[in-house]
């Protein structure tokens, strides 16, 4: 079976380990658990007539504490970039990390998780700047840990994407 | 018991398993097996081809190692913390470390156990405070932005009372504030600048708050006593702006006080000259003359904005910065744009 490496990069807390669990065992925790170090978990998902096992690691969120070990990436065939819509903050993270990740791993899929949609009220990023993002080819997908939403087509768009790519990984 | 037994039981009791790389780059147990070990790596105890391929992190890891042993000679490397899991679904925390002892690459594989738990738990508490603190920024930010609007409108209400005793509305006071900064940033003007002066030119003549109304309403041309009467709502101007710390009041008070001086020093109310003019005030001087211009008075019609530019360029050098001039040139098309939003 085909077996792909995917990394779930942001800052800190916003939600990559609940998007894990939400794709892989479809289940929440409202509580904030802070994920040290990288956690592997697996997901067999079909699409394009293929079955693919995406394993997926979640590496702990950037901050002041800890910075993301790019050797982690190696041998990545997609990543996603997570958001907490909630904090721009975790936005302008997220645009560094993606340099960091594509000087690593080249030009391969990723989708930018725009997560915690479900707080619509709180929402603070600027419209203008994800639209900014999308036109320049970037996938961005609203989505929410905590409600299910989007979740599934996000890493559905992922695997297919990455499945079409089908260049050897680099790193 | 042998000091060989004694590491071994220390190294059991932390919970580390020490492997040995051969010259063929096969990895021995050079410890007593570890039960949790063996339940992680079943295919290790199996001598199976690739022991670690239950453990993509340590695999992932042993490339890194591979190059350090090869090349370092000397000191450790350490992959950092990583969670496996368990066929049974238990989670174990640990942490692999390559090291050189003199010819030999030596790897340890150390379950963290509670100390994982208790760096979890410092950082969690260290990353609660600062999501605490960026919420706390967030609503700072949100509370000076509805400050900064709030003052806006009170400044340009008061700039518009200012002028209304003068027939001015307040779109006068908006075109003034919005045209000079558009302006002030084609000129290359800083930020703080740029930040400040749409209410600070939009107070440019709120000295005009001080003219008698027979002076400031007189349909008709001004006597020489009444022009000088006229002329002193720039240092009125002044004067009501005098002594606050505010950059912004700072920076109005320089407008109003120099709005109407001339690049030839033939203007007023101190006479100055060139750059001794400050250049905020040029660049206003630039658009209220404009401003003037293209709008109808109730003594004159309003100029085409041709006309305008016309009076305008044949007064570059005399009345007004020519630089500064040849800036709002170009920008001029802009300008009529907002006119037509503005009116």
């Amino acid at each position: 079976m085909i077996q792909k490496k995917v990394c779930m990069i942001g800052a800190f807390a916003v939600g990559k380990t609940s998007l894990v669990r939400r794709y892989v065992s479809g289940i929440y925790s409202q509580r904030y658990l802070s994920t040290v170090g990288v956690k592997i978990d697996r997901r067999v998902i079909a699409t394009l007539g293929e079955e693919i096992t995406v394993m997926l690691w979640d590496l702990a969120g950037e901050d002041e504490f800890h910075s993301l070990r790019t050797s982690y990436l190696r041998g990545a065939a997609g990543y996603v970039l997570v958001v907490d819509g909630t904090r721009p903050r975790s936005f302008d993270t997220a645009l560094r990390l993606q340099r960091i990740a594509e000087t690593a791993l080249g030009d391969i899929p990723f989708v930018l998780a725009l997560n915690k949609h479900d707080l619509a009220e709180s929402w603070r990023l600027e419209e203008a700047a994800v639209e900014e993002l999308r036109a320049t080819g970037w996938h961005t997908m609203p989505c929410s840990a905590k409600t299910g939403e989007a979740v599934d087509a996000l890493f559905a768009d992922l695997a297919r994407r990455m499945l079409e790519a089908e260049v050897p990984p680099r790193g | 018991m042998t000091a060989r037994s004694v590491a071994g039981a220390v190294l059991g009791a932390l919970e580390v398993v020490v492997l040995e790389r051969g010259d063929d780059g096969r990895l021995t147990l050079a410890t007593d097996p570890q039960e949790w070990f063996h339940k992680l790596c079943p295919a290790f105890a199996k001598s199976e081809e690739s022991p670690f391929s239950s453990m993509p992190f340590l695999g992932n890891f042993l490339v890194d190692a591979e190059r350090f042993w090869r090349e370092s000679g000397t000191g450790q490397m350490e992959s950092g913390p990583w969670i496996e899991t368990d066929e049974e679904g238990r989670e174990w925390p640990l942490e692999a470390t390559a090291l050189c002892l003199d010819d030999r690459s030596v790897l340890l594989i150390r379950h963290l156990g509670s100390t994982y738990d208790d760096t979890r738990s410092v950082l969690q508490r260290a990353r609660e405070f600062n999501l605490d603190n960026e919420v706390l920024e967030a609503l700072v930010q949100a509370r000076t932005a509805t400050i900064r609007e709030r003052e806006e409108e009170i400044v340009l209400r008061l700039a518009t009372a200012a002028e209304f005793r003068d027939r001015e509305t307040g779109a006068h006071v908006r075109r003034i504030g919005i045209l000079s900064t558009r302006l002030a940033e084609a000129v290359g003007s800083d930020r703080g600048l740029l930040s400040d002066l749409p209410l600070a030119a939009a107070m440019h003549d709120i000295g005009k708050i001080g003219i008698p109304d027979e002076v400031l309403l007189k349909p008709g041309a001004l006597t020489p006593d009444e022009r000088a009467v006229m002329q002193r709502h720039t240092t009125i101007g002044a004067e009501i702006l005098e002594g606050s710390a505010a950059p912004v009041l700072r920076l109005a008070r320089e407008i109003a006080l120099n709005h109407h001086e001339k690049w030839d020093g033939s203007g007023y109310p101190n006479g100055r000259s060139g750059a001794d003019i400050p250049l905020s005030a040029r660049m206003v001087a630039v658009v209220d003359c404009y401003d003037a211009l293209v709008t109808a008075r109730v003594y004159r019609p309003a100029m085409t904005t041709k006309e305008a530019l016309i009076w305008l360029v044949s007064h570059r050098g005399k009345h007004y910065d020519r630089e500064i001039l040849d800036v709002f040139l170009t920008i001029e098309p802009e300008a009529r744009a907002l006119y037509r939003e503005l009116r």
